[in-house]
């Protein structure tokens, strides 16, 4: 028995050591600062990289403040998947008082954006790129090249989880469509609360006749209100798409008094960050659009 | 208007400290002066501030042969997108079988606009077809039928990492790793013939978003024809001598 003891404790000891054979390599631990780039970015690497979301669950990014304990996440980034066209501008003094050495990936580095409303041809541009299932396979096929670039070991598992997600896209992109087919267009004015939208509808072929209301992330006040009902009614709109996250009376209220039809879309920015987030939001998005122009309206 | 002032003739004083004195009106006037002087001082703060920090737009440096695509209709700003984001599949499947894919080939793959059930309406009129130059690669897109407000299309894709570019050079500027450069085309005769290597002279224009880096990057457009200045013919003088002979189109 005096001999078996130290045998027990040298077989103890080693089941604590980790197998270095099956030690598999490093990895990566990648920020992102919007919802989408959570549910891209986890498509893409799987269970192969940590995923971290730089915003708290049910921040607004419009109006978000940072916490230290928000700036220590960053510190041990591999890499920060960034808008960078103005959405997630609180990014910035972050970087800069984490100043590690994270890899910057800007996602619409090869994204054509287009011009911010009431804003001069190169001022600002419409930062929601990501609410458009187009950009959103052309950012999923750069981020894919850019994370295979830095962990070349993975390289060719992101290429092909890469691309079966968007295969996946161009699905709800095609059954978004064909839901479109039988729709009368001609004639029919649409509205939407904020350009934000635009990309999406854009390539459903359905032009905004006018962006009401602008802002958004914030709630109406009722001089807004009044304001709407009065775009409408001059506007002449037929269906008006508002966020889903906006207090249901300023909907109602516009409906009421104009009898224009509604539809509430997803921004992609609310909720807990998961892998089918964009999938299921931007599903649930081009539902509502062929529902709000179909013969129900 | 007097004012009596307190204690006046109650208290016994003498004359002097007793004798009504006469007290104006208050108008206001020092504190109104010192608030505009605040308000002008905050005024003259903030718009120094507001030069310091505002960064002034830059006018895109457009070449002869580029245009903004917001000059595009809306469709076809559709249509310029979705051929950008055909990049990576283009890209994936030219490293599967060493060619790049003809449109066939796209389609099959599930790639908009090749595939036109994944385009709006409006879009699933243009025919698709490549021409493979080796180190370059074009889809042309042209609109069969009369039709004074299409256009033909073309996405060409370069490899950066060949010895031969067509022109316009795709630049000098393009990140190290990146694979490929992309560019898309227009022409106003939507149907008009596959031109071979030099758009420019065949009357296509490159198409930019404003944000293009690339319109940062490059020179400062050439001045218009003179005695003393360039013009945009001189951009063609830098094309190679010999350029390849236009390749056959891919069915």
């Amino acid at each position: 028995m005096r001999r078996l003891v130290p045998i027990l404790v040298a077989v103890w000891l080693a089941s604590l050591v980790p197998s270095v054979s099956g030690q598999e390599p490093d990895r990566l631990r990648i920020g992102v600062t919007l919802h989408a780039y959570y549910s891209w970015a986890a498509n893409i690497v799987g269970d192969a990289a940590d995923i971290v979301p730089v915003l708290p669950v049910g921040a607004d990014p419009h109006s978000y403040q940072p916490r230290p304990e928000d700036v220590e996440r960053l510190v041990d980034l591999d890499i920060l998947i960034i808008n960078g066209l103005g959405h997630d501008d609180f990014i910035d003094p972050m970087l800069a008082a984490a100043a590690g050495d994270t890899v910057i990936i800007d996602v619409n580095a090869r994204t054509p954006a287009v011009a911010a409303l009431g804003a001069q041809s190169g001022d600002a541009v419409n930062s929601h790129t990501f609410l458009s299932i187009t950009n959103a396979v052309q950012q999923v096929g750069l981020l894919a090249e850019a994370l295979g670039r830095a962990d070349p070991a993975r390289a060719e598992l992101y290429r092909s989880n890469a691309s079966a997600y968007v295969r996946r896209l161009r699905g709800l992109l095609r059954r978004g469509l064909a839901d479109l087919e039988t729709v009368p267009r001609e004639g029919v004015a649409l509205a939407a609360v904020h350009d934000g939208y635009g990309y999406l509808l854009a390539e459903l072929g359905l032009p905004l006749a006018a962006v009401i209301q602008p802002r958004h992330g914030i709630d109406p006040s009722p001089r807004q209100l009044a304001d709407t009902i009065e775009q409408v009614r001059a506007a002449g709109v037929d269906v008006l798409f508002v966020e889903a996250d906006y207090v249901p009376d300023f909907a109602e209220t516009v409906r009421a008094e104009t009898g224009v039809a509604i539809a509430r879309l997803s921004h992609i920015a609310q909720g807990p960050y998961t892998a089918d987030a964009f999938e299921r939001e931007m599903a649930a998005n081009l539902r509502a659009i062929a529902a709000a122009l179909g013969p129900g309206r | 208007m007097s004012v009596s002032l307190p204690g006046d003739g109650q208290l016994g004083g003498t004359a002097g400290e007793n004798e009504m004195r006469r007290v104006p009106p208050a108008t206001g006037r020092g504190e109104a002066v010192g608030l505009l002087g605040a308000l002008f001082v905050i005024a003259l703060v903030l718009g120094v501030r507001a030069m310091l920090v505002s960064v002034p737009v830059a006018e895109p440096r457009l070449q002869p042969y580029q245009r903004l695509d917001v000059g595009l209709s809306l469709d076809e700003q559709t249509l310029f997108r979705t051929l950008l984001a055909a990049e990576y599949d283009i890209i994936e499947l030219r490293g599967r079988s060493g060619f790049w894919p003809d449109a066939g080939s796209l389609a099959d793959a599930f790639v908009p606009p090749f595939d036109a059930t994944l385009v709006p309406p409006a879009l699933r009129n243009y025919r698709w077809g490549a021409y493979d130059g080796g180190s370059w690669v074009d889809y042309l897109g042209r609109w069969p039928g009369p039709d004074d407000a299409a256009q033909a299309f073309i996405l060409r894709l370069i490899d950066l990492h060949a010895g031969y570019h067509p022109h316009p050079h795709p630049g000098v500027d393009y990140d190290p790793e990146q694979l490929v450069a992309i560019q898309v085309w227009s022409h106003p005769d939507a149907a008009t013939a596959y031109p071979g290597e030099r758009l420019p002279e065949a009357g296509w224009s490159w198409v930019l978003s404003a944000d293009d880096p690339l319109l940062s990057q490059q020179p400062a457009p050439a001045e218009p024809a003179g005695p003393s200045g360039s013009s945009p013919e001189q951009w063609f003088l830098e094309m190679p001598a010999d350029p390849p002979a236009d390749p056959p189109a891919d069915p």
